[in-house]
């Protein structure tokens, strides 16, 4: 029996003995924008945020995971399914086409922007590479991650302004 | 909103992760499935033990191919043009992956273990893996004996005699003008052998079904491309009525052409309706990648030329490894009636093959086997430049299809395609000069065109292709309701699968039914509620499928417009459409929306359907005729830079060119001109399967087998896109960028280096062997050689 965080809410599971946290995530807890594409550590498909850091889910054995804090993208939206600003600039620039990859892509892109809150085209594509998009979306999310790094830049000024 | 740039329809669920793929599916007391696969590339299979697996925990049953060869109830052997091929493999596996046996249980895990405890006793027999051995005197055969056909293409049914007892799948030939008068009419002829590999489609959801049957109906949810092709195969194997079969298809994690054929799906059914369970059979990625691909090629052209550039004479043998079955080969290698290229050519001899090897089953890939003629005819085209010196863009112009021309089948192209412009527009775009243009000099030494040799330098090219496309040859239909509120319910069976179907066919529909777009909703596929469409494929579903959307609006319309005729006591002519309402015309105030209208007339709603047919006929001796109701142009304009050290090619620029005719919704337009881009790019530059000499596949892993990721993407990356204003003629771009783009890719990489690379991918190993190569002949002349060979000839050849 290990205990988690799950998108801020406390869950006791007991995984079976090779379950990875992908499986156990899309099992038992039913979060199915978690995805396997690969299962290798390859495509990003299955990136979580654990403790803070991206993880590929795929790779991560679930009765290791005791006491970590798990963000998927099922914990992005706000409590009444608000879209972030992240994913409101994926849906205006439409930076999917299948959408497999996308929550993968959210997750990284959103550790990305935390330590680098203004990238550029080439830190988007060096920052982002461990995430593959088989449709290759990739150009329009360069657009959608620029585009939500400049609102949060837009709403960080104005709090500090208010502030 | 024709032309707007409005977010896919449920973006919301595809940004919130929510969004419904078929693999997310659990029914209660569902069992899982799991397959065991042939570790042979040829084998009879003399008996299979499954006791141990029926008694491990939780295993409910196990099928091998005798099971469903005994079972009355069964008719196993299906395909679209061969019926070739069964769920698992009777009596003979046919290459290193074939089904043979399938466990249900409880379980994911218990199925997994219990698959390894199935004991198979094999006879090895001798395999052929590719075109050159399944042809050669004395091959083995894959499918020897008589071949049951699918009668319903009269011209595939009439070249099949004779092929019994090879390893040829199907013979395409295509003869037009004098073939030997043209070639002794030519002052140059040049002639190229040019191969490209088995691809892996990759989509990131695997192929994967859950068949449940219940008071003798069947119903499957799946990631199929074609679920009304899919329920009428599941209806034949398990001898049902089409109409108690039920497939369902919410949306795909990625298609791509692989998943056109039933994988998965015959074996949920079969094994659902045995156990009475609802049971999933999901592929892992390994077993992905063994179950469908591209089709390996090998082209061989023969072109001859005028002194001015003038095509007159082409000659090509094109064969199609179509792997272990048929599946859609044999009409497939049709293709091979582009081998021309865009181009206008008087005299064409050209034989088209399908062959069976003991690899995995060459499926539909995005490109539909123009991509394999494309890298060896726009490389040719090259060839040809580089031969008489000429400038391989004007040359192009010279040659290529203008409206009125004839294409190689014969059938007149009206249209305008636009190809000069596009070729010319791509060519600036990439600053195309010729004679080529000295590098930068912060570049490094040397210059763009076949120089540095052996310094370590890296040196850059420019090159150009130009591809035609048809599409496939089937007609769509769809069915309307508007309802008592005004709204319309479209009913069809085109399958989302990321290319934005939903979205831009509601807006065709909208526009056609006066509606706002919120007022339209676009049903997915359903097999017991949507008509019959054959496949979403083929970059056909926005054209054909919104032309038979707006043929069942406009039957509405013409319903609503006689019931508001007697609603309003007005005469119908007198009567107009406008804004989800009908007008009488000049008195605005006199009008009646759609909601008073179906409401008045008692009957809940309004149904219509459409029809959009199609027509296409090849001769069967000549190859002529109408091969294709539409042709899609595309040209690809590449910039690279090769490191003589290693072999590297990064791609700076590409820049397409197209002609959609009208973008119904830009941003869709954009993104699969893109994501097509990409996957030619993969193609051109490292994707390749690989297997060994026992033809097992040595790279089904995305670690072995790479895909473009971010830092694939060229610095530089434009589309060009040429729109009729004001009208909704469509034509589609799922695949047509895809074929442009190695061989563009291809030539620039000839420019920069002066040798030219046959066989694809242009792998760093492949493109530094080829220095090498350069720089040894460099002495003896020797240039422009691949390991599949070259020739060039004529009375004043520059070669
Ligand atoms: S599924 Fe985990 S990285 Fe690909
Ligand atoms: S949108 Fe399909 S894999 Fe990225």
């Amino acid at each position: 029996m290990i205990q988690l965080t799950i998108n801020g809410r406390a869950r006791q599971v007991s995984p079976r003995s090779h379950e990875t946290l992908l499986e156990l995530l899309r099992g038992e807890l039913g979060l199915m924008g978690v995805r396997e594409a690969c299962g290798i550590g390859m495509c990003g498909a299955c990136t979580v945020v654990a403790d803070g850091k991206i993880v590929s889910s795929c790779l991560t054995l679930a009765g290791l995971c005791d006491g970590l804090t798990v963000e998927t993208v099922e914990g992005l939206t706000g409590p009444n399914g608000e879209l972030s600003d992240l994913q409101q600039a994926f849906v205006d620039h439409t930076a999917f086409q299948c959408s497999y990859c996308t929550p993968g892509f959210l997750m990284a892109t959103g550790a990305l922007l935390a330590e680098n809150p203004d990238p550029s085209d080439d830190e988007i594509r060096h920052g982002l590479a461990g995430n593959l998009c088989r449709c290759g979306s990739y150009l329009k999310i360069i657009d959608a991650v620029q585009d939500a790094a400049a609102r949060a830049r837009v709403k960080a000024d104005a709090e500090r302004e208010s502030a | 909103m024709i032309g707007e740039r409005v977010p896919m329809v449920d973006a919301y669920e595809r940004i919130t992760g929510t969004i419904d793929y078929a693999q997310n599916l659990t029914l209660p007391g569902m069992l899982y499935a799991r397959i065991l696969r042939s570790p042979h590339a040829h084998a009879r299979v003399i008996r299979v033990d499954a006791s141990k697996a029926l008694d491990a925990p939780g295993v409910v049953a196990v099928l091998t191919g005798a099971d469903l060869a005994a079972d009355p109830g069964l008719e196993p052997w299906f395909g679209p043009f061969i019926k070739d091929r069964a769920p698992l493999a009777i009596d003979k596996a046919r290459y290193v992956g074939d089904p043979v046996a399938i466990v249900a249980a409880e379980t994911d895990d218990q199925a997994r273990d219990a698959v390894e405890l199935i004991e198979v006793e094999y006879e090895v027999l001798p395999a052929v893996f590719d075109i050159e051995g399944a042809l050669a005197p004395g091959a083995p055969l894959l499918h020897p004996g008589k071949r049951h056909l699918e009668s319903f293409r009269p011209d595939i049914v009439a070249r099949q005699p004779g092929l019994e007892d090879t390893n040829v799948i199907h013979v395409y030939k295509l003869r037009r003008g004098d073939m030997e008068a043209g070639f002794a009419e030519a002052d140059v002829v040049v002639e190229r052998t040019y191969t490209t590999p088995g691809v892996a489609h990759v989509p990131f959801e695997t192929h994967n079904a859950v068949a449940d049957y219940k008071g003798g109906k069947m119903t499957i949810w799946s990631s199929i491309q074609a679920p009304s092709s899919c329920g009428a195969y599941v209806a034949g194997i398990l001898r049902m009525n089409i109409s108690d079969v039920r497939v369902i298809v919410s949306t795909l994690g990625g298609g791509y052409g692989g998943k056109i054929d039933p994988m998965c799906e015959p074996l949920a059914a079969i094994l659902a309706r045995r156990t009475r369970r609802p049971v999933r059979v999901s592929l892992t990625r390994a077993e992905e990648f063994v179950t469908a691909g591209k089709h390996p090629s090998r082209i061989r052209i023969r072109s001859g030329v005028k002194r001015d550039g003038t095509l007159v004479a082409h000659e090509a043998d094109v064969y199609y490894d179509g792997g272990s079955y048929s599946l859609n080969t044999p009409e497939k290698i049709y293709r091979g009636y582009a081998s021309t290229g865009p181009y206008r050519v008087p005299n064409i001899h050209v034989d088209s093959y399908g062959v069976y090897t003991n690899t995995l089953p060459a499926s539909a890939f995005r490109g539909y086997g123009i991509p394999q003629v494309a890298w060896a005819h726009e490389q040719q085209m090259d060839a040809i430049a580089e031969a008489l010196g000429m400038d391989p863009l004007a040359l192009r112009l010279k040659n290529v299809l203008k409206p009125g021309d004839q294409f190689s089948t014969g059938e007149t192209i009206a249209e305008d395609l636009h190809y000069s412009e596009l070729l010319r527009d791509a060519a600036e775009h990439i600053g195309w000069a010729w004679p080529p243009a000295p590098r930068a000099p912060d570049a490094g030494p040397g210059t763009g065109a076949g120089t540095g040799a052996g310094t370590g330098a890296k040196v850059r090219g420019k090159g150009l292709a130009a591809i035609i496309k048809g599409t496939a040859s089937y007609g769509a239909n769809a069915v309307v309701k508007l309802n008592a509120d005004g709204s319309l319910n479209v009913l069809t069976s085109t399958v989302e699968m990321g290319q934005g179907a939903l979205t831009v066919l509601a807006q065709i529909a909208a526009h056609e039914a006066t509606l706002p777009l919120s007022g339209v909703r676009v049903s997915t596929p359903d097999t017991a509620n949507t008509p019959f469409d054959q496949m979403t494929a083929a970059s056909r579903s926005t054209n054909f499928m919104g032309r038979a959307i707006r043929r069942a609006v406009k039957s509405v319309k013409q319903q609503l417009i006689d019931l508001a005729a007697s609603q309003l006591e007005a005469a119908a002519g007198d009567l107009e459409i406008q804004d989800g309402a009908v007008v009488v015309k000049g008195s605005p105030g006199r009008r009646l929306t759609f909601a008073q209208i179906v409401t008045t007339s008692k009957m809940g709603s309004l149904v219509g359907s459409g029809h959009e047919p199609v027509k296409v006929r090849l001769d069967v001796e000549t190859g002529q005729g109408v091969a294709s109701p539409q042709w899609h142009p595309a040209i690809c304009g590449a910039q690279v830079e090769v490191d003589e050290e290693t072999g590297k090619v990064t791609v700076l620029q590409l820049h397409m060119g197209l002609y959609p005719g009208r973008m119904i919704n830009p941003i869709h337009c954009e993104l699969q001109v893109l994501g097509a881009s990409l996957f030619g790019l993969g193609q051109a530059l490292f994707e390749e399967l690989v297997w060994d000499e026992q033809g097992v596949l040595t790279n089904p892993n995305l670690s072995d087998y790479m895909i473009p990721s971010f830092l694939d993407v060229p610095r530089t990356f434009g589309q060009t896109m040429i729109e009729i204003p004001d009208s909704i003629d469509v034509h589609g771009l799922g695949e047509t960028p895809l074929p442009a783009v190695a061989p563009a890719i291809a030539n620039a990489v000839a420019q920069a280096l002066g040798v030219r690379v046959l066989d694809l991918p242009l792998t760093p190993e492949r493109v530094l062997r080829l220095i090498h190569e350069r720089d040894r002949g460099a002495a003896g002349g020797g240039r422009g050689a691949s390991a599949s060979g070259a020739s060039t000839s004529g009375k004043e050849a520059s070669a």
